[in-house]
């Protein structure tokens, strides 16, 4: 053995060395290190844990987000329509009754028209007869002189029925 | 003012006589100044005013013919009534 280098001594040295080694390091640096190896795992386990948890409530929330805008949605639209049938609906109440007005103004006016037109033809009758009135006394008064008149008086005399009424004034 | 009885008894006599004598009092308007011929040809026409009280008036406006008054009852036989009662035709008239 001595020949080949291998010292015993040195050899069993080394390896009492490297059993005290061993055990020290299984003793004091292992053992921590294994547990904070452990416990980072468990660390590691909750963190992951906690994100699977945040993330099937984010899930939810988003399913119920989703759920009330859906619900939302169909209820501004079920509104909307409602606006749009009440809307159509006094849009044609509205077109009705200004018909109604519109008939009623026309009629008015007609009958005001007939009115006005009635007026004016009485009007103008009487401003005709008037005239023609006026015309026949003035030329009557210019044509007949005392002579005429006198001849005239007792031509209405002689035609006169033999019994004549008075007539209250 | 008392007013004496007897007084008023008359005056309320005589405006009852001229009262009842204008009833009688007969008026014929005409378009010129009427002569006997006239007169005695429009009481012949009308008998009435042969005793009656008659006032001549003249109004030239009735053209010719006449209007005879008694009271409050007319007799228009004037061209200008004739006239008259041709408007109100027309204003008749539709």
């Amino acid at each position: 053995m001595e020949n080949l280098g291998i010292d015993i001594k040195l050899l069993l040295a080394q390896a009492i060395n490297f059993v005290l080694f061993f055990i020290i390091i299984k003793k004091f640096v292992s053992k921590p290190f294994m547990s904070f190896l452990q416990e980072e795992k468990n660390k590691e386990k909750e963190k992951q844990r906690l994100l699977e948890s945040a993330q099937k409530q984010e899930e939810a929330f988003l399913l119920k987000e989703k759920t009330l805008t859906k619900r939302m949605k169909e209820e501004m639209n079920k509104v909307l329509q409602d606006a749009k049938l009440e809307a159509s609906k006094i849009k044609a109440d509205l077109i009705i009754e200004a018909k109604e007005e519109a008939a009623t103004i026309k009629n008015n006016a007609k009958k005001e028209m007939e009115a006005e037109k009635e007026s004016l033809y009485s009007e103008v009758k009487k401003k005709v007869s008037d005239l023609s009135l006026f015309i026949v006394n003035k030329a009557l008064d210019e044509v007949l002189d005392e002579d005429l008149k006198k001849k005239v008086t007792q031509k209405i005399l002689s035609s006169l029925p033999n019994k004549v009424d008075f007539h209250e004034n | 003012m008392k007013i004496d009885p007897r007084i008023k008894a008359d005056l309320k006599a005589r405006l009852k006589q001229d009262l009842v004598a204008l009833k009688k009092q007969f008026t014929v308007i005409s378009a010129f100044k009427i002569g006997n011929e006239e007169i005695s040809e429009i009481k012949k026409k009308f008998p009435a005013l042969k005793d009656a009280l008659i006032v001549y008036e003249v109004d030239k406006s009735l053209i010719a013919g006449y209007v005879i008054k008694i009271g409050s009852k007319v007799l228009d036989v004037s061209i200008r009534g004739k006239l008259q009662n041709f408007k109100k035709l027309i204003y008749g008239l539709d």
